[in-house]
């Protein structure tokens, strides 16, 4: 199980000091990382620790790079920001908080160190929607082309609306209305999870850090497709760490999770922080969250499943069993998201554009790129 | 990120092609392009004897040894390559984008190669130009694709100049030095047989047809590019070149800093990612050349002997 290069990946990631200063080591630990969509991290904790002196010129200069590269993510984010406060003035609307990558820059957390992003994505009440998607439209934010199977799925059974993308500045603006698919038959009330706001300028807010770590848990163990588990989990990681010595972060936790019935979810993001990135539970968080809720096989097998899942996927570092796990990962993902009428007819749908690629070699673009 | 790989490097022509074609299947072989370095593995033979006549001049490295980028080209996983076989370039074992078809395999590497560059240097600005270069001083070449830069590039580099780059200008943000980015030079559609018949002894690949930008053919680098990677030239001249067939003569006409600037923005890659210092080292690069122009140009001499009379004025200037 133990990899040197991974072990190093992750003593940087958690603002540990690894033990090799190794050129070709160092190769090695930046290829794992790019290959997860991490390097841009890597190499903002690399510049701000105090062993970047022993590293080589060659590192510190790939670093410097992609440390740059973040901070065009960053500007971009905060730009668009202020753009859609202009933009959305005049109209009524319940709220609108911004999620993920863009919220954690906006609120400064530790998770936006290094974090890019491909789009920004916001949570709106849906009574709202129609009204801020209408405005959006008329100030230059247009539906991104997908066909129609893939309109009607969204409009039906997703909890977003399709992606929009500026006719100016190519930015994608993922807008949602819940945080999990309302096909999944668990829609969970946004009124509770928003509750924990923070309010930002004008009536934008985004989540309390509670409910930053929740939505993550939830995004990391609600879905099929687990590209960059191993980035998410270390966003999760950053966060908790940055709130795990405030009682009330865990309250709400405990409270929020509780409330909108993903107690299992975040009791696995903090079990795969331990045994992923090596996190030391702090006591409230083992008093909280102290039992999976399954049985002894069934834990066994998620902790096979997602050892693997949630590790970098470059084959350098991966598992035997990585393939097995993932498609494990995936019927389990469609399992918890849909019914069994509406999964058969979207597997049987997906199956053949599958099929259409295995003998055609035609791919979506969307599908080829998806981050 | 650089240029001493000093391990074990040897001349890529001092190796069989056999061994080479052996490593690009196996292990992979580093090659030292002055601004990057790049681990290429290939199962494709015709991908393999392309790589070997184009880089045949550059310093390779068969052995475990440091390189920023880790490519290949390869056949997707997919029934198609038993009637319609396609060509996929990942980074890191990771496709950035769509394959295409098996013909354009060597293309796709050297555009996928581009690709690495373009889109994770950000330390540098880079424009879409050709460099060359003569007694120390460069000569950026910016322009958009269809103006002939390349095919001007291609005659300079063959009559005196010193290649940098055909593709990109690298430019340091901070000492606004200028990188060799040293690869084989790409000519399209009607100029390759045009330096076919003015450089007969010059090495081609095969032409691929039909590609995004019409037919293609790369260029080996002449050898004096590849001796003096270490010498990093500042800025002289930027001239934006363009060719035209029904020009009766070459028309050269100086540019202010306010008419320059859109047409330097217009070939820059990453300069929204610079923000601020990509606008900055813009003007420091105009404030550096001593000479901002446009080329509408006849034929490739004439733009050869004003270079080259402009470049020698400066000299004796200095001398002086």
């Amino acid at each position: 199980m133990r990899n040197d290069v991974l072990e190093t990946l992750i003593l940087a990631l958690t603002g540990n000091k690894p033990t090799n200063f190794d050129e070709l080591h160092w190769r090695d630990v930046i290829r794992v990382a790019r290959s997860a969509d991490v390097v841009h991290r890597l190499s903002h904790t690399v510049l701000n620790s105090d062993f970047v002196d022993k590293l080589s010129d060659k590192v510190k200069a790939t670093c410097f790079s992609y440390n740059r590269h973040t901070q065009l993510f960053h500007n971009q984010v905060k730009y668009e920001y202020t753009k859609l406060q202009k933009d959305t003035q005049g109209i009524e609307f319940g709220h609108l908080t911004f999620l993920k990558g863009a919220a954690y820059v906006i609120s400064d957390s530790q998770a936006a160190n290094g974090r890019i992003f491909s789009d920004i994505d916001i949570l709106v009440d849906k009574p709202s929607l129609s009204v801020v998607e209408r405005r959006l439209n008329l100030v230059g934010w247009v539906s991104m082309k997908g066909t129609d199977y893939d309109q009607n799925y969204y409009r039906k059974w997703s909890h977003e609306i399709p992606p929009l993308m500026h006719v100016q500045r190519k930015t994608v603006l993922d807008v949602h209305h819940n945080i999990i698919p309302p096909v999944s038959g668990k829609t969970p009330n946004m009124e509770t999870l928003i509750s924990s706001k923070v309010m930002k300028e004008g009536n934008f807010s985004v989540l309390s850090p509670a409910g930053m770590v929740l939505h993550s848990a939830v995004h990391l163990f609600f879905k099929e497709e687990f590209v960059f588990g191993f980035r998410d989990l270390s966003d999760i990681y950053l966060l908790v760490t940055e709130n795990q010595h405030d009682d009330e972060f865990w309250r709400e936790l405990k409270a929020l999770s509780t409330k909108l019935g993903f107690e299992r979810e975040v009791y696995l993001a903090l079990h795969f922080l331990t045994l992923i990135m090596g996190w030391v539970p702090v006591k409230e968080s083992k008093v909280l969250f102290n039992s999976s809720g399954t049985g002894y096989l069934s834990s066994k097998i998620c902790d096979w499943m997602f050892l693997r899942i949630l590790r970098p996927k470059h084959k350098s570092v991966r598992l035997r069993g990585t393939e097995i796990a993932y498609f494990l990962g995936f019927v389990r993902g469609h399992m918890k998201k849909m019914s069994l009428g509406v999964l058969a007819y979207h597997v049987m749908y997906k199956g053949f554009s599958s099929f259409k690629y295995l003998i055609t070699g035609q791919k979506k673009r969307a599908d080829l790129l998806e981050k | 990120m650089g240029l001493s790989l000093k391990m074990a490097q040897v001349r890529l022509s001092e190796l069989e092609f056999d061994e080479v074609s052996k490593a690009l299947r196996k292990k992979g072989i580093t090659v030292d392009t002055g601004l990057a370095s790049f681990h290429i593995r290939t199962p494709n033979r015709s991908v393999a004897r392309s790589f070997y006549d184009m880089y045949s001049n550059h310093m390779v490295c068969l052995q475990d040894t440091w390189f920023d980028f880790t490519i290949s080209v390869e056949s997707p996983p997919n029934l198609r390559r038993l009637f319609r076989p396609q060509a996929l370039f990942k980074l890191d074992g990771i496709p950035p984008f769509l394959p295409l078809p098996k013909a354009h395999s060597y293309p796709l590497l050297e555009w996928g190669m581009n690709w690495c560059v373009a889109s994770h240097y950000h330390t540098y600005l880079i424009l879409h130009a050709a460099v060359l270069e003569k007694s120390g001083k460069a000569v950026i070449l910016p322009a958009p694709p269809g103006s002939g830069k390349s095919t001007l590039c291609t005659y300079l580099a063959y009559s005196g100049w010193r290649l940098l780059s055909d593709e990109m200008a690298v430019i340091d943000l901070v000492t606004g030095e200028i990188s060799p980015f040293l690869r084989p030079i790409c000519v399209k559609n009607d100029a390759i047989d045009i330096v076919k018949r003015w450089f007969p002894d010059a090495v081609l690949t095969p032409t691929a047809k039909d590609t995004q930008k019409g037919s293609v053919a790369h260029i080996r680098p002449p050898i004096n590019a590849i001796q003096n990677t270490n010498v990093r030239p500042r800025v002289h001249t930027i001239l934006f070149p363009s060719y035209s067939r029904d020009a009766e003569r070459t028309d050269i006409r100086e540019l202010n800093h306010a008419e320059a600037l859109p047409k330097l923005l217009e070939n820059a890659f990453n300069n929204e990612v610079l923000g601020a210092d990509g606008f900055r080292s813009l003007i420091k690069l105009m404030d550096d050349a001593s000479l901002i122009a446009d080329a509408e140009y006849a034929n490739v001499q004439d733009v050869d002997l004003f270079l080259t009379d402009r470049l020698q004025e400066a000299t004796c200037e200095t001398m002086s």
